[in-house]
């Protein structure tokens, strides 16, 4: 493939992220611009995305359009097909979560992932994902690992047993949002891509 | 996926200050004005296309797609190479349109510097430029990259590499602004004094379109007095985002946050370099490397 020949190169360089002679942050600096980044990340209460998901679980494998509002510590999860049909509609807030799915039942629980099993065979880990798509980690819960991509982002993080690899970013400072992030736990393996961010106040 | 490129910034612009001293005889407005740049603004990915063609992907937008300027940017830069590269942009808007901060040059930008890298078109810098004007008087200083006293139709760029580096809160009114109305307006402030730099350093020059602006919309006159409870503020471009400069960036987000809900805003570091020509240096750096 010709046309894009330096993205390999720029992939190949990504990977081995820390050792290449990025322009990167002090060691120092660095730890306070993740910090500035994360509270900044955190302050922000309404946000949407627009993106879609790969999911496997072992052989079997989801993909879908993803549509998701928050305002306030309640959101709203829209997944679609290919050609736009609702597969299902998340509604609520942590503790209380309402799912309608395309036959338009509905069902309620306490856990968003729990819901999307039972209605839909498959699930994503909804309360991690609020954080981890904006590029944090969830507050009050234990990080088994992070590391930072020399600016001040996270390249990779392990939380309650997932890992987290984000590929791609938007912006290099403190409004940067993740655009791409491939997140792994055993046999399951979650694919995000966003198209869209929009992020208020 | 590997057909698709990372993400490219295509960062907004403040005009920290901004007067029309006459006009050209074909009626354009000649302005001075300084142009910064915010680590804030929309992304472009590009996707690899066999044959030549230029498309973009689906969007919410209603822009047919012969009018929408990063295509032309792209096509522009195909024809003036002669290059047979295709190529389907895949754009992310976080900037409203109509609001001031230059979006839509910036995406035009963008779009002509990455696809020149990506594609090893060689152009210089100063070449894109000169196709960025073709697109539109703002394209070239978001293709050049630096903080900029711009004097002209908005062309003609001394660089500014030592201004202070504030955040800025900035609120967008909601109202959408008619850019042809303002600049038609009779009470707009067409004859300044003009200014050199020094003058603008030392603190001299407003924007010309804030008091007409102000006239026309009574939202942007209340986000104008509701900001300025907190820091100065002023409106960028034609409007209708309004700014206000802080000297960290927890004094920027209190001042979003007591603000009513209604508008929306962000905060956001002004930058004397685009975050597009360091996105630019970090892929030499990284092929250096790699």
């Amino acid at each position: 493939m010709r046309v894009f020949r330096g993205i390999a190169a720029l992939g190949l360089a990504l990977t081995l992220a820390g050792c290449a002679n990025l322009p990167s942050l002090p060691q120092g600096t660095e730890e306070a611009a993740w910090h500035r980044h994360e509270a900044a990340i955190l302050a922000g209460t309404q946000w949407s995305l627009d993106g879609s998901f790969g999911l496997r679980v072992g052989h079997r494998g989801w993909s879908a359009g993803l549509r998701w509002r928050e305002a306030d510590d309640r959101y709203h999860i829209d997944i679609y097909d290919p050609l736009g049909r609702t597969v299902a509609v998340l509604a609520g807030r942590p503790g209380d979560v309402t799912l309608r799915d395309d036959r338009g039942r509905s069902y309620r629980a306490s856990s968003a992932a729990g819901l999307m099993k039972r209605a839909l065979g498959w699930s994503l880990p909804v309360s991690g994902l609020r954080y981890w798509i904006r590029g944090v980690p969830v507050p009050g819960m234990p990080v088994e690992a992070r590391r930072l991509d020399g600016r001040g982002r996270l390249a990779q993080l392990r939380q309650s047993g997932w890992d987290l690899r984000y590929q791609d970013y938007d912006y290099d400072t403190v409004n940067a949002r993740p655009m791409r992030v491939v997140m792994t736990h055993g046999d399951v393996r979650l694919v995000v891509v966003v198209n869209q961010w929009d992020d208020r106040g | 996926m590997s057909r698709v490129s990372e993400s490219w910034p295509a960062p907004a612009k403040l005009n920290l200050f901004l007067h029309i001293i006459g006009r050209r005889a074909d009626g354009y407005h000649l302005l001075q004005t300084v142009f910064q740049f915010l680590d804030y603004g929309d992304s472009l990915a590009f996707e690899s296309r066999p044959g030549g063609q230029v498309s973009r992907a689906e969007g919410p937008r209603d822009l047919p797609e012969a009018d929408d300027l990063c295509v032309r940017a792209a096509r522009l830069l195909l024809q003036e190479t002669g290059l047979r590269e295709g190529v389907r942009l895949r754009l992310r808007k976080r900037l409203p349109m109509g609001g001031g901060l230059g979006g839509g040059s910036s995406d035009a930008a963008t779009v002509l510097v990455a696809l020149n890298a990506l594609w090893r078109a060689g152009l210089t810098t100063d070449d894109l430029a000169q196709l960025g004007l073709r697109l539109g008087a703002d394209v070239p200083v978001f293709v050049h990259g630096f903080a900029a006293w711009a004097e002209g139709v908005g062309e003609r760029l001394t660089p500014l590499p030592d201004l202070p580096v504030p955040w800025y809160a900035v609120v967008r009114p909601t109202v959408a602004i008619a850019t042809a109305e303002l600049f038609a307006d009779p009470k707009l402030t067409r004859d300044c004094v003009p200014l050199t730099i020094r003058d603008f350093l030392s603190g001299a020059g407003g924007n010309v379109f804030e008091p007409v602006a102000r006239a026309r919309y009574p939202a942007v006159a209340q986000v104008l007095d509701a900001l300025s409870a907190y820091a100065p503020a002023r409106l960028t471009g034609t409007g209708a985002c309004v700014f206000a400069a802080f000297a960290d960036e927890a004094s920027a987000r209190d001042a979003l946050r007591a603000l009513p809900g209604e508008w929306s805003g962000f905060v956001a570091r002004g930058c004397n370099t685009s975050p597009l020509q360091d996105r630019l240096r970090r892929m030499s750096v990284d092929e250096g490397a790699a």
